[in-house]
């Protein structure tokens, strides 16, 4: 017994090796672990898509920072030069807009995950990207309408001045 | 204590500054204190958290805003343009995250869109390997997940 127990602790060192910092931010983000991250999210807004694509490639938590779908509509709404197409998430987007995307999607790779980051800031802007599809899609389940008169309106569709 | 109009605002090591309540509410953090409370306004207001070195950097950068706002001809946007420069020159790394920590508190605005472009100008144009330098950080990818990043984003180079 005493001899497995010893192989399962050495075991158990082997894998605790292996399993990532609690927090990555230290080490990720060097000297800007100190600001907010709705600070660092600012920062990157005055970036260019190029920039911010060379950052991701700086470490774990930037990575993060740079793909993150807000981040891109920003950048995407500020170089806006023609109607935009959007192509499924706002770094497509951006990057069609640039034409970009095909160099982009030349080597289609898996997402990367990294675990040992937490923040309460990108949390719910993360969540609000992915959760209310149902709800905004307009799939064709909306009434259309033409020449609706505001009494009509009132009456037809503006429930809350029903009594 | 401060005089009628002039505000008391105390950091964090105990450094007092008097300063006139128009300087002072450029931060929206003090405004709504004294907007919500009259005691702040005769009081002292504590700034916890920024000491008196940081404060009264953000005093002076308030003080020619609120010059600027009050009087156009003597301060004029091109002279507040100058000032902005040389005030985020002349800034240390240091000063510069203890600056940009204390103006998005306090929530003064303007400063913090100034700083928060300085260090994005800081960035910019440069490889990762110069921006890891720059800012101490490390590369913390296996040489999986780097080699994957590097395949996702030579668009980039």
């Amino acid at each position: 017994m005493d001899a497995d127990g010893g192989t399962r602790s050495e075991s158990q060192f082997q894998s605790a090796a292996s399993i990532p910092p609690a927090d990555r931010r230290v080490e990720a983000l060097g000297d800007l672990r100190h600001l907010p991250d709705e600070t660092l999210c600012s920062i990157l807004t005055y970036l260019s898509p190029h920039d911010v694509g060379r950052l991701s490639c700086v470490s774990s938590v930037m990575c993060i920072f740079c793909n993150e779908d807000p981040l891109w509509m920003t950048l995407c709404l500020k170089n806006v030069n023609r109607q935009l197409e959007y192509k499924g998430s706002w770094k497509r987007t951006t990057l069609h807009q640039l034409n970009l995307l095909t160099e982009y999607e030349k080597s289609p790779g898996k997402p990367l995950h990294f675990d040992g980051f937490y923040s309460l800031f990108l949390y719910p802007r993360l969540y609000r990207c992915y959760t209310l599809d149902g709800f905004s899609f307009d799939d064709g389940n909306v009434d259309r309408k033409k020449d609706l008169s505001l009494q009509e309106f009132y009456k037809d569709y503006d429930k809350t001045g029903v009594n | 204590m401060a005089s009628k109009g002039n505000l008391t605002l105390k950091s964090c090591n105990g450094k007092e500054f008097i300063v006139e309540e128009k300087v002072a509410v450029m931060s929206t953090t003090i405004k709504n204190m004294v907007d919500v409370d009259d005691s702040f306004a005769q009081g002292v207001i504590p700034i916890i958290g920024v000491d008196g070195k940081i404060l009264a950097k953000l005093i002076e950068y308030c003080k020619e805003h609120a010059e600027a706002d009050e009087d156009e001809e003597v301060k004029s946007e091109e002279y507040l343009k100058k000032f902005d420069e040389k005030f985020v020159d002349e800034l240390n790394l240091n000063d510069l995250y203890d600056l940009l920590k204390a103006s998005n508190y306090l929530e003064i605005t303007k400063l913090l869109n100034l700083l928060c472009q300085k260090v994005a100008s800081m960035i910019k144009g440069k490889k990762p390997e110069e921006i890891r330098r720059i800012f101490n950080i490390k590369n913390d990818f296996t040489p999986e997940e780097e080699e994957e990043i590097n395949r996702q984003n030579p668009w980039a180079f």
